[in-house]
């Protein structure tokens, strides 16, 4: 027995010899030794588990290892990330879900995980957020939807999709005083559906709207995000128009926290070389997601502020 | 008339026939077999069209849909185990049909009305796209809720022999249904905590359960009941006449014809789907059975009436999406994300961008519907042959599927163990005499009415008599009191 320990012991040295040996440059490239697994947070098809798929060979030629994406849809990619509080720190078990999953859902409850759960690893493209209504009611901008909302007795509607959206209304409304009620939909086809009907005054759309308003059948009245909808340059931002709120929400990757400082760097630098492959660059264009990327410590600070602004929204 | 012909040829490529045929296998297997159905083929399937063409993607997952519709009917005929929710009122005379030794006659009707419900509404699709799909933008909230009070006031003719235990198990589907997060405040309601039930329970598992983990559980026990006395009832009369002749085809086509054209309206409206437009077009036709039909104790009419209807929403559900790019169904919705997949953005303008593709995906579905028909009427002598199985066989294979099929949609256990308790729960319903079917139609609704119903009350601003202002779903409202009256007429 002793001389199988110490045999043992000694081919741990020689394996760590040959590692460091192997690998002098390129510093603990041990990671990955197995196929690593994403989660997609939402059903295959859609935007999330497109990308990720894109994504995926580019990052798997980075880790120089098979990556798995598997599909647990369910509360907004809420449950692939509760499943991932399960699972081990160790590099080989991410998620993939929106910007909100994490940083706006665990401010309305219920949920199991919160902003400290996570190790960031990295986050692509932004959603082409807005607020469109039809061209006939005459509106140009946004502020005319306010002037509207102020001299109609019963304020007006709009078609909601998620609850962000719902907050955001609300303490617009709240600021200039009017009556802005959400009329839940459920999601962006409805949303848009119903406006072009003319049952509602106006709706929040994540993207769908994006192929009615190239048309000229919807008409962009403000972005949600920083920077402008890209091809509607000329339509104001919610941050342009004076308010204190912004909604940037991309396809983000997480792990569980605890990462190691080693496991943590390998990933985040195949993931950046992932979003910038033509494959992933490509999906974005055609979902007119831009080719925004955030990673690592950046993508940190970024959601890290976004829930800290969501908390005080809903105080 | 160049770029039709260019896209025609796209369809009729090898490659894009090749997916075609793969299409309709998978989903004729997932239809026939019960347990496994449609969302859970498409997430296995889906994954495999990103490396297709974006014709033969799409030909692939038309394909899919299309046959797993047509299939479902096999299992409602011959096991009393509809293969999708959408087939469920198929076993309301498809079952008894096989009983009396007339297997083959029902899974020919089944398949003839299929593939007449799907080819006419694919050319209705073609033809007239645009005029319907504005007429469907004109469909608010207001609206949705009297074609749902109309469609639940014919559906309650389904509750079976007693009325007030069919209320009572519709109510209770309804109660189910409002497990979740609350569609205007997304607080969860009634999900103690488990984040599983954010989502409601999920409709395959309620589906599943009591459609065939629940006929199981009843045909085990049949088993038993059989072993303990020891005396064996032949299951079902031998076939003597598997011909259809040329009366019973006359006999059926006007029932056909107008189950088509209600599939067709159910597709056109967003969210009722296959399920509700297949037992409304079952009960509509019952309403307006002629002397001499028997509904209910196996006449062809039955199978016709559902399974035409079922086949006709698919077709209409693509119509507001060619037309103004919005999907009409979650099979739609698969679609939009295969045309985005290969950089087509559906909308109002695909038709100027990418004519060539959306001629080929016309073409395709035109393929699709005559693969169909040739795969079923091959498959359908080799299914009649099911009646001859001996139970002890298929009670497991079905069980298993039932459970793979659950757990195929989310890869987690929670839908499986949701669909065990709800067969447990479907079969104490039935010994008692609470029909099963009226839950389901409860639970499938109901989220849909309450959605459309808190829309409506916030765009009218709470005050009924708004709804004056809608003609369309005044004539709804007035065909919903009709029918309440000549129901209740009709049972004294």
């Amino acid at each position: 027995m002793d001389s199988y320990k110490s045999f043992s012991k000694f081919g741990v040295l020689l394996y760590a010899g040959a590692a460091i040996a192997l690998t002098a440059g390129a510093a603990f490239a041990e990671f990955p030794e197995r196929s690593v697994r994403i989660t997609v947070g939402f059903g295959p098809g859609g935007g999330v588990d497109t990308i990720t798929r894109a994504a995926s060979d580019a990052i798997s030629e980075s880790l120089g290892q098979s990556v798995v994406v598997d599909n647990q849809p369910g509360a907004g990619g809420g449950l692939a990330l509760t499943a991932l509080l399960a699972k081990p720190a160790d590099g080989y078990e991410l998620a993939a879900a929106l910007t909100t999953t994490v940083s706006f859902d665990p401010h309305t409850g219920d949920r199991a995980y919160n902003i400290d759960s996570f190790d960031y690893i990295g986050a692509f493209g932004v959603f082409p957020e807005a607020i469109v209504a039809l061209p006939s009611k005459g509106w140009d901008n946004f502020s005319d939807i306010i002037a509207a909302a102020k001299e109609s007795p019963d304020g007006l509607n709009y078609a909601s999709t998620t609850s962000l959206d719902r907050v955001i209304m609300a303490s617009i409304a709240k600021k200039e005083g009017v009556t802005i009620k959400p009329v839940p939909t459920k999601g962006g086809a409805e949303a848009v559906a119903q406006t072009l009907g003319g049952h509602v005054d106006f709706a929040y759309s994540s993207g769908t709207y994006y192929a009615q308003a190239k048309a000229g059948d919807l008409a962009v009245m403000a972005g949600l995000g920083k920077e402008p909808v890209p091809g509607f340059e000329s339509a104001p931002t919610l941050a342009s128009l004076g308010y204190d709120i912004s909604s940037v929400n991309m396809v983000v990757y997480v792990a569980p926290a605890g990462l190691s400082d080693e496991v943590k760097s390998a990933l985040v630098d195949a993931f950046k070389a992932a979003a910038e492959s033509e494959t992933v660059l490509d999906i974005l264009a055609g979902r007119n997601m831009g080719s925004f990327i955030l990673t690592g410590d950046e993508f940190e600070t970024q959601i890290r502020a976004q829930s800290a602004q969501f908390k005080a929204a809903l105080d | 008339m160049d770029t039709f012909l260019q896209g025609a040829a796209d369809a009729l490529q090898f490659s894009s026939i090749i997916a075609v045929i793969g299409g309709i296998f998978l989903g004729y297997a997932v239809g026939v077999l019960p347990g496994l159905s449609r969302p859970a083929a498409l997430s296995v399937a889906v994954p495999i069209t990103y490396a297709m063409s974006p014709i033969a993607a799409i030909a692939f997952l038309v394909g899919v849909t299309k046959a797993s519709a047509a299939g479902g009917a096999t299992g409602a005929i011959l096991l009393n185990t509809p293969g999708e929710p959408s087939s469920a009122a198929t076993t309301f005379d498809g079952h008894p049909l096989a009983k009396k030794g007339e297997a083959t006659r029902a899974l020919k009707v089944a398949l003839y009305a299929s593939v007449f419900g799907d080819l006419s509404a694919t050319i209705v699709l073609i033809l007239l796209a645009a005029p319907l799909a504005s007429f469907a933008l004109k469909m608010g909230p207001v609206e949705m809720v009297s074609v749902m009070i109309f469609a639940l006031t014919f559906i309650a003719a389904l509750s079976g022999s007693s009325l007030t235990r069919g209320v009572i198990s519709g109510v209770f589907g309804l109660f189910l249904a409002t497990i979740g997060l609350d569609p205007e405040s997304a607080t969860p309601r009634m999900t103690f905590g488990m984040i599983e039930l954010f989502d409601g329970i999920p409709l395959i598992a309620a589906t599943v359960g009591m459609l065939a983990f629940t006929e199981m559980l009843v045909q085990t026990q049949a088993l038993f009941a059989e072993r303990k006395s020891g005396v064996t009832a032949a299951r079902f009369a031998t076939e003597t006449n598997k011909r259809l002749s040329r009366a019973d085809i006359l006999r059926v086509f006007p029932v056909t014809l107008r189950a088509t054209g209600i599939g067709i309206g159910a597709g056109i409206l967003p969210g009722l789907g296959p399920t509700i437009g297949a037992f409304l077009s079952y009960a509509i036709n019952k309403r307006m059975a002629k002397p001499g039909d028997c509904y209910g104790e196996g006449d062809l009419k039955g199978v016709a009436a559902t399974e035409a209807a079922d086949n006709a929403v698919l077709p209409a559900s693509l119509i507001p999406l060619f037309a103004i790019g919005l999907p009409g169904s979650v099979s739609a919705a698969i679609l939009v994300s295969a045309f985005m997949l290969h950089g087509v953005q559906p909308g109002p303008l695909v038709f100027e961008q990418h004519p060539r593709l959306i001629y080929g995906i016309y073409v395709s579905m035109i393929i699709a519907s005559i693969v169909m028909l040739i795969v079923g009427r091959l498959g359908l002598t080799l299914f009649a042959k099911a009646t001859r199985l001996p139970l002890l066989v298929i009670i497991p294979f079905v069980i298993l599927f039932c459970v793979v099929g659950t757990y195929l949609q989310r890869d987690t256990i929670f839908p499986v163990l949701a669909m065990l308790t709800l067969g447990a729960v479907g079969f104490v319903m039935q010994r008692y005499g609470y029909s099963v079917i009226t839950f389901l139609i409860g639970f499938v609704v109901g989220p849909l009415f309450e959605l459309s119903l808190r829309q409506a009350l916030i765009v009218t601003n709470h005050s009924i008599s708004d709804v004056a202002q809608h003609p369309i779903a005044l004539v709804f409202l007035a065909a919903s009191v009709f029918a309440v009256i000549f129901f209740l007429r009709r049972k004294a």
